[in-house]
Parts: C-alpha cells; structure tokens; sequence
C-alpha cells in the first residue's frame, strides 16, 4: 500500500535539502536484527527500563519543549525496499554535544514491512511513545508531540541520537513482527527546519484519520473517531476476575525483574 | 430562619462570612505545622481568604464583583481587576461546611429532586434563600451537563437576582478549529458585557501579562505533574492534585502568588522524590490510583486517609489534577482569545470530558494509566453527572483493553447520606481485593 | 362519532403510536425507501425529507427491559434513553439506514457515544445544538444544518437542492397546520378527542411518510370538525414535560375524569405550534432560526425560560386549563428545575399544579391514579 510513499519520499528531500543547505548531517548504520540492536547499547530498553522520573536537575538536555519546537510522527509501507532499514540520520547537533541545553525536536520513524497494511496504523503510530521503555529517556506526559529529557546519567554512559535510533527501531521491531525494516531520523538543527516536516505530519495525520475511517467502512461503520474497541482482541467479557488479576501480577513480576525485551505492546 | 429580616444584602454576606472565617480557622491550624507541604497548603489558604475577603470588601464597599467559573476563563477576570466567587464554590469547600447535610435537606425541602446534582441544588437553594452575595454581574456557565445550564435560568427567574446581568458563553458540542474561533468569539462578547456592567475595561497589554504569567504558572504545573509519575508518587490526595486546579483556576488566575506556589509545590516534590518518598510517610504506595472524578468533597477526610492508611492506594492522578493544556499563545489578541477558548473548552477538567463526545473520556484513561503506570481506575459515579455515567461502559472497555481493572461506585461527592462512606469503603475493599491490587 | 367509527378513525395513528414498526413505514422500506432516526425536537428533519428519506424520531415503546443498555448505562440514566437503546441492541431499529443526534441532554447525547461504538447503523451523526437562542447561535445551527445537508447528501448520494428543501419545508408545516387545526379543536368545551388520542396522532406523525401522514389527518380533521365531543369530564388539564410518547399514561389521567386539553411536550404541541419561514431566502438559515428560536424551547435552551413560561400561561388561558400537570423522567434534571420554576409560576397565577415524575415504561399506574384522582380534588373537581 502506497499511503505513506509520497511523505517517505517528501522527508527524505527535505532531509537532502538540509544537508545541502550547510546542516550538519549524520548518519549511522544501526544492525537489523533484534538481538544486534540491543547489544553494546549503554542503557537498558524494554519495558520498566527507566525506573522513575528525570527531575529538572537531573536532566542533561531537554527535547521538543513548547519554546523549541517538536514533531514527530511514524511513516509506513508495505516495500520494505524504501525503507533504509538500520539508518539513523541525525540532522543538527547531537544529544553530549549540548548540555543543558533545550533542542528542538524532530522525530521520523519510517518503518517497512510486506504485511503492514491500514489495519496496523495505530499500532505502528504508537510505536514513537515509548513511555518507560528506554533508559535514562523520559518522554513526558502531557504533549501530542515528543516532549523528552535525556538523563546526565544516561548522557555520561555515552547515550546519543544514535543510542535513541537503536532502542526505537529494537522496540518497534519487537513489538511489531510485521516490521522488517526501520529507519529513524532526527532533527535539532532549528525550529524552522521542523516547519517541513510539520507539514507532512499533518498530512499524515490526516490520512491516517482517514484509513481507520475506511478499513472500518468496508466493514459497514461510519465513524468520525478513529478509537474503536471493535478493533480490540480481548474484547470479550472476561468472567474470571481472577484470570484478570492474575495476568496483572504476572505482567508486574515481569517487569520488577529484568527488562523483558519483545514484549509486544497492547494494541489500542 | 431568623435571618429572613434583615436586607438581603447583609443576610446573603453572612453565610459568606461565615464561610471566610472557617477557612481562617483553618489556616491557624495549618499555620503551626511545619512541613514543606503544610506551608504550601497554608499558602493557599491564604490566597483563598484573600479572594474571599476581596468579594466581601466589594459588597460592603458597593464596588464591582461578579459571580463566575473556573472554566469562563477566570484571566479575563483577573486582567480586568474584578472579584469573583464561584456559584457553586460551597459544595465544592464542603469539607469545611459542617452545615452542608442541613443546606441539602434545605433544597430538599424546597422542592428540589433528589436526583438532582446536588452542586447544583446547593447554589439554587442559596440563591432562592437569599444566603448567596448579589454580584454586579453573572457569568453563567452553560456546560458541561444539564443542570449547570438550568442553574442560570433559576438566576433569571428569582426575582432578586432577575436583574442582575447574566452573560453565558455558548458552548459548541464539537472540538475543531471551527469550534474554538466560535467560543473565542463567545469570550469577546463576553468581555463586552463585562465592560458593560461593571465599569472596568480590558486592558490588553494587562491580559498578556496574566496569560503569560499563566503560562508560567502551567509550566511548572506541567513540572510538577511528571513527579508523579514516580514510583512512588511524591503526593497523594492531599497535596498538589486537585490543589492545583484550585489554585490555577479558581483562585488566582495568571497571578505570581499562583506561579510561587508552584514552584514550590516542584521543590517539595523534587525533593521527595530524590529521597524515594511516598505520598505517605507512614504507609507504603501499594496500589496507584486514577481518581476519574472531583474528589468527594462532602467526605473526603473521611474517605482518603483510610484509602491511604488502610490499603497503601494512592491517588496518583484525578480529572482535576490531570494536565492537558496547551500553553496560550500571546503573541497576539487574537492568539490570546483563541488560546483562551481552548483551554476552557476543550481542555479545563469535567468540561473536557462531558462537553461533548466521549472520546476524552476514554482517551484521558488511556494516556494517564500508561503514563502514570496506574493499577486501577475508579470512576467514583456521582449521582449529578449523569452523561459520565451513560459513558461508564466506554470508560470500561477502555480499561478492559489496558489492562486495568475499572470501578464504577454510584455515589454523592457531596452528601454521605446517599451512599455512606462506610459502603464506598467497603466497595473499595471488595474492589481492591477482588482484583488482587495491594 | 360512534365508538366503533373513533376506534376506526384513530386507528392507524394508534398503531403507529403503539409500536415502532407499522405498515406505513414497512410499505416505504419495501418500495426500497430509507429511513434515518432522530432523537430530539431541534433536528432538523426537514433536511432528512428533502433527501427523500423517512425521518422516524427514536423512542422505545414495546421495550420490555433495559438489561442489555444497562452495560453500557447506569440506573441514573433516564429510562426513556436506557428502553430505546435496548431496543436498538435488541435489534428493533436494524431497520434504520442512518440515526441523527443533537447534543440535547445529558443522556440522549451519550446514545451517540454509545451507539457508535456498538451499532452498526451506516450513517451516525450528531449535531452541536447551541445552548443560547441568541443571532449568533442562529449562526452557528445554519451552519450545523449546512453540515448535516452535506453529509447527507455525500453519503446518501443524493442532491438536497434549495428548492427541494424548500419544499420539505413546506409539506413540513403543512402537517405543523393540521397538527394545530386538531388542538384548536380541543380548545371547546366539548372537545371531540381525547389527550390520550391526540398524542397517539402526534407520536403517529414522527413515524410515518409525511405526505401519508397529512393525508390521513386531513381525513381524521374532516371526521372530527363536527363531531360531538367529550362532556364527561371533571377538569380541563394540560401536561407539560419533555420526553412523553405513551398515549397510555395520559389514558390513566383521563379515566380519572381529568381530560388532557392541551400540552407543552416534546412529541406534542412543542413540535408544531410555530411554523418555518417558507419565504426566507436561506432555506438553511430558516430552519436554523426556527429550531433555536421559533419553536417553543427545550429547558436547555439558557435565556428562553420566560417565552417558555408565557407560552404555557397562554396555554393555560387559550385552552381554559384548570389545573397543569408537570410529568418528568426520573433523572432529568432539566425538567427538575423548570418544574420547580414552572410551580412557582403557575402558584403566582393561581393555576393549580401537580408535579409527577416517573418512568418510562408506565408501571406504576396504581400511584398515577391516586395522585391525579387527589389533584383533581384538590382543584374542587
């Protein structure tokens, strides 16, 4: 399915565009195998990674505050050949190269895979939040966008964009098997060079509105709401109180121990 | 009653009074209690007595004050210097109200239906028995539910009120772009009719200065709210929740003393959780709590500490305390009335959620449960919010498909007769245990 | 008119009154036509006609339980609301090829929340219905109507052109004429039908094809102009409320010898008293303006109680009312308190008032007849 092919290639130019334009350009090849991509990182992912909150004092550099800019936003398709799997391109300066500071934030997750299809827009647009997930990252509550801190602790253990790359292409390949490839870009060179992208995020807001509203009208429902418990798998009635309580212990045990890597993640 | 004599003035102000030096009461207790908390509730006793006073000084002085809500953009009222009380602020200070039950049954008798909210009885009781302060002007609410809108129709119906000026903002059903250049012009007449009737006109390099000291306020709000998402929370119900709801919207809107507390409230936050502190120093965090609700203000002392005491349950999150807002773009008048429309249409609580369609209701759930890693929602079924109700099975689905288990109790907030506590206690407890939490 | 030749005459309004299918409606369905539900007096059906659609107003009459909607509601919803969408789960409005809502109460907006999220009904909207009946609501509700018209228009794929809604307009207030020609009848001494029967026309009106319907009242207007009326009776009342579609709880009220005379609810003389401008320029903007501010008001609407109270007294006056009954569904909190404004009124004009809330399933006929048998003595009938 070709939805997203035209935003694919539309931030690809523009990541050109800023290169050619004097940006500072990064790229970094990340290995495509799960297991590949959680080795030698400094910080743990998966869930429960980051145990608790990053205070202000703690923070080594903040990212997509309101007064820097932020837009983030996930691109998918089902030719994976368009998908530089195991690219991480950084746009601007990189995360130890400025402490203290407050950047702005580009985030472009592009993920590829021969089985995606409308169905799986939410799940793969979920994949960018990550919650707890990565170490010494703490993406905040209250934005639409990606608002996050990198800890001074994470930041001395070395984490950088590319540390960020790999934990969010190891996250989104685990939880999401129909993904075989996974490109992420970022961008912090300027609040004006996220005006491009915040065009096709829109875009691509929109038509993602719009795929749910068709994969359910083929069904025969007319929705102008895109959160339907009609795509839940566990939308039987659960009898067994029990049953519930029993699967929470076990998700908490789970999560107080090691961090549990491919764990998938509930699909909403 | 014996105060039925005196000028309706005086008569309406005594209850008012009364109200004010319970709170001063209260301060004096506070005020000999050392923590770093306690200072902040003191803190916002203060400014609570200040506004308070204000509106009494204005009565007694003849000057202008009017009669508004947290969700009428309370910035304006503050750029433009006026006083305000909100109709319905007893029932939601009933904790410090030890008439309440009396004034309950006093709407009851009235002829008022007891199954009507009772937020909504109580002020229609004071009103129709002359024990609410006459304002310059009203500003009505018309949302997010039904008897707020009938509310003001009583106003326009008592004959003492009949002639006070009543302006309410049309609320739209919708929450696009469209909507919000709807209510943003909503917000202007409403301005007009302020200027109108009371004398004081709306200076707006003075309206800039509030929303951007808002602003500020928000942003350490916005600070403060990731500390709870510690594990464990820094503070439970008693301090920073719904506190700072008040504080933000109720009391001092775009005001510095409103942006010092906070900054405060971050401080002793931070601090708490650098140390690994729980929300209770004696009782360890057991089970995390998303309170989708007002807190249950006719019996909360009698109610939360035992939540805490008895079952280490926290709660970490409540509608109240919950942060959605965008910050408001001040760099234009037509930027700060849009930014403004926002906030109190789609994103101030109860407004958020029952104004239009239910999808804030579900999605809320979705995003405070992931982000504050909450074990169980409680969606305490208040007897007066009958579309949230009607929503009570969406709002489970939505937590059968989290994950989490969902309660959904049937209760007063305000009157313990309608469910006693000692039965929420109990439901709680079959909850808590049923679902294995603690 | 003899016994048998009212039964005759009443009879298809009673069927349609009676239940929610009924031949007229099966016949337009089986010549292949579409029928949208509404909830709600400010929709704009005349939109739904001239997309030549069969506008059918939701109500839940025959439902027997409320155990499938109480998943999904609680026991202090309103039970009109909890019945109706039983009915719906129960699969008693599959019939419907789409469903409009307005956002009216607190609990009939969340059958749109909920029917969403569990029907399967092809076409589900629900219109922002302003709060205030100031120019600027008018504003916004022509826009609203714009809105609905499109997306009718888009999804049915038909043409709703000016003049076609023009002329809804005008088949519209042509059955809003008949409709007030039948209460200028009650307005005798003798009126020649009863409250009971008159609100089994109304509620028939909202459940069939229109140009059937006004063909089958001009019939029953013909049969009633000079037909001998009711003497028998004990007080001239008016009902006043919101959601009342049951001729059966009016029946209770009149075996009790207090003939219904006149109303002010949703399914009777707030539906017609007042007509669209047929004339206006902007078939939109006229149907806006009469929706927020010629029809008599809901509750809801803020800032319309004091024509809401002139149009009951004029009621009271017009039709030599005795004695007002208030009815309201247990929970609504609208009528709660205009009750409780409409007692005050009504004690100030001396006009007795009796307030009666209930259920929407009548079952507790025995308390109904009590306390209208004590009304009635109470007024010295």
């Amino acid at each position: 399915m070709a939805t997203f092919d035209g935003q694919i290639a539309a931030v690809a130019a523009h990541l050109e565009d800023l290169r050619a334009r004097g940006r500072s350009t990064r790229a970094f090849a990340a290995p495509s195998s799960v297991t590949a991509l959680g080795e030698g990182l400094p910080i743990r992912v998966g869930s429960g990674a980051t145990a608790n909150v990053i205070l202000r004092t703690d923070t080594f550099v903040e990212l997509g505050s309101p007064d820097a800019g932020s837009c983030a936003f996930v691109l998918w398709t089902d030719t994976p050949s368009l998908v530089r799997d195991g690219r991480i391109t950084l746009v601007g300066p990189d995360i130890p190269e400025v402490p203290g500071g407050s950047l702005p934030f580009g985030q472009v997750l592009t993920v590829g895979g021969v089985d995606l299809g409308a169905e799986d827009h939410q799940s793969v647009e979920q994949a960018q939040f990550v919650a707890d997930q990565v170490e010494g990252y703490m993406v905040r509550s209250s934005s639409r966008n990606v608002w996050s801190r990198v800890s001074k602790d994470a930041a001395a253990r070395g984490f950088c964009f590319e540390t960020l790359g790999r934990a969010l292409m190891l996250l989104c390949k685990s939880s999401l098997p129909e993904v075989q490839a996974v490109e992420v870009a970022f961008v912090t060179s300027g609040r004006e060079d996220l005006l491009r992208l915040e065009d096709v995020a829109r875009e691509v807001h929109e038509r993602g509105s719009e795929l749910v509203k068709a994969h359910w009208k083929a069904k025969g429902f007319d929705l102008d709401c895109d959160f339907d418990c009609r795509s839940c798998e566990e939308k039987k009635v659960c009898d067994y109180i029990r049953d519930v309580a029993g699967v929470r212990k076990k998700t908490r045990k789970a999560a107080a121990g090691r961090p549990v890597q491919g764990r998938r993640q509930a699909r909403h | 009653m014996g105060m039925d004599k005196k000028p309706l003035k005086d008569r309406a102000l005594e209850r008012y009074k009364k109200e004010r030096d319970w709170f001063a009461f209260l301060l004096q207790a506070v005020d000999m209690m050392v923590t770093p908390e306690m200072k902040l509730q003191a803190k916002l006793l203060r400014i609570l007595l200040d506004s308070k006073q204000a509106v009494v000084d204005c009565v007694e002085q003849e000057k202008p004050f009017i009669a508004g809500y947290f969700c009428s953009a309370p910035e304006i009222f503050n750029a433009m210097n006026l006083p305000w009380f909100m109709l319905m602020e007893t029932p939601f200070l009933a904790a410090s109200a030890p008439y309440i039950l009396e004034d309950i049954q006093g709407a009851e008798d009235m002829g008022l239906g007891t199954d009507l909210c009772t937020a909504i009885r109580l002020p229609i009781y004071y009103i129709e028995s002359g024990m609410m302060p006459v304002p310059t002007a009203v500003i009505g609410l018309l949302s997010p539910c039904d008897g707020t809108t009938m509310l003001n129709q009583v106003l326009q119906h008592n004959k003492a009120w009949r002639d006070v000026p009543l302006f309410c903002a049309d609320p739209p059903y919708t929450s696009d772009e469209r909507a919000t250049q709807y209510y943003a012009v909503e917000l202007r007449r409403m301005v007009s009719f302020l200027e109108q009737h009371t004398g004081r006109t709306l200076d707006m390099s003075r309206l800039r200065e509030v929303c951007e000291e808002s602003n500020r306020t928000y942003k350490l709000w916005q600070e403060y709210n990731e500390l709870r998402r510690a594990v464990p929370s820094p503070h439970g119900w008693e301090i920073g929740g719904a506190q700072a709801f008040a504080i933000s919207q109720c009391f001092v809107a775009g005001d510095p003393r409103c942006t010092d507390w906070f900054r405060q409230l971050v401080e002793c936050g931070e601090i708490r959780v650098r140390e690994g502190r729980g929300a209770n120093d004696r009782v360890k965090e057991k089970i995390r709590l998303l309170w989708f609700d007002i807190m249950p203000y006719g019996w909360i002392y009698e109610f939360m500490p035992w939540l805490e005491e008895e079952w280490g349950a926290v709660i970490v999150m409540d509608m109240f305390s919950n942060f959605p807002y965008t910050l408001i773009d001040t760099s234009s008048e037509e930027s700060i009335f849009l930014g403004l429309a926002r906030r109190n249409l789609m994103e101030v609580p109860m407004i958020r959620q029952a104004r239009g369609t239910a999808e804030n209701f579900s999605s809320d759930i979705v995003r405070l449960v992931k982000d504050y890693k909450i074990d169980c929602v409680i969606w305490p079924g208040h007897m007066g919010h009958k579309d949230g109700s009607a929503t009570a099975g969406i709002m489970r689905e939505t937590c059968r498909k989290l994950g989490v288990p969902f309660l959904h109790i049937g209760l007063d907030l305000f009157d313990k007769r309608y469910t006693s506590v000692d039965e929420v206690k109990d439901r709680v407890s079959q909850f808590f245990t049923g679902m294995g939490l603690g | 008119m003899d016994t048998e030749g009212r039964a005759k005459a009443f009879e298809e309004f009673a069927g349609a009154a009676g239940a929610i299918m009924n031949p007229a409606v099966a016949a337009w369905k089986a010549q292949g036509g579409r029928v949208v539900g509404y909830f709600c007096s400010h929709v704009p059906t005349e939109v739904l006609t001239a997309a030549g659609l069969l506008p059918f107003r939701m109500r839940g009459t025959g439902s027997t339980g409320t155990e499938l909607a109480d998943a999904f509601f609680s026991n202090i919803n309103c039970s009109f609301v909890r019945n109706t969408f039983n009915l719906a789960l129960q699969g008693d409005y599959d019939f419907l090829d789409g469903l409009v809502c307005v956002s009216s109460c607190d609990h009939v907006r969340r059958v749109y929340d909920n029917w969403k999220r569990n029907l399967g009904t092809p076409f589900l909207r629900i219109i922002s219905l302003p709060k205030k009946v100031e120019d600027a609501q008018v504003g916004w509700y022509r826009d609203e109507v714009a809105i609905l018209r499109e997306a009718v228009e888009k999804h049915f794929e038909v043409t709703i052109s000016d003049e076609r809604l023009r002329e809804a307009i005008r088949l519209h207030n042509r059955t809003r004429r008949l409709q007030r020609e039948l209460y200028e009848l009650r307005k005798k001494e003798a009126p020649p039908l009863t409250g009971a029967e008159t609100l089994a026309v109304m509620v028939a009106g909202t459940a069939m094809p229109r140009q059937h319907y006004n063909e089958a009242l001009e019939a029953l207007l013909e049969r009633l102009r000079g037909a001998n009326g009711q003497r028998d009776y004990r007080a001239r009342l008016m009902i006043v409320g919101g959601e009342l579609d049951d001729p059966r709880y009016l029946e209770v009220i009149e075996e009790q010898g207090g003939l219904v005379v006149t109303d002010a609810v949703c399914f009777g003389s707030k539906a017609m008293w007042n007509l669209v401008d047929e004339e206006a320029s902007d078939p939109s903007e006229a149907l806006a303006r009469y929706y927020i501010q010629g029809q008599p008001s809901c509750p809801r609407m803020h800032g319309d109680q004091p024509r809401r109270a002139a149009f009951l007294m004029d009621m009271v006056r017009d039709f030599r009312v005795d004695g007002v009954v208030g009815e309201r569904m247990m929970f609504c909190d609208l009528w709660c308190v205009e009750h409780y404004m409409n007692d005050l009124d009504l004690k100030e004009a001396g006009v007795p008032f009796i307030r009666l809330d209930r259920e929407y399933n009548a079952s507790a006929k025995g308390q109904l007849r009590t306390r209208i048998q004590a009304f009635l003595e109470t007024m010295g009938k």
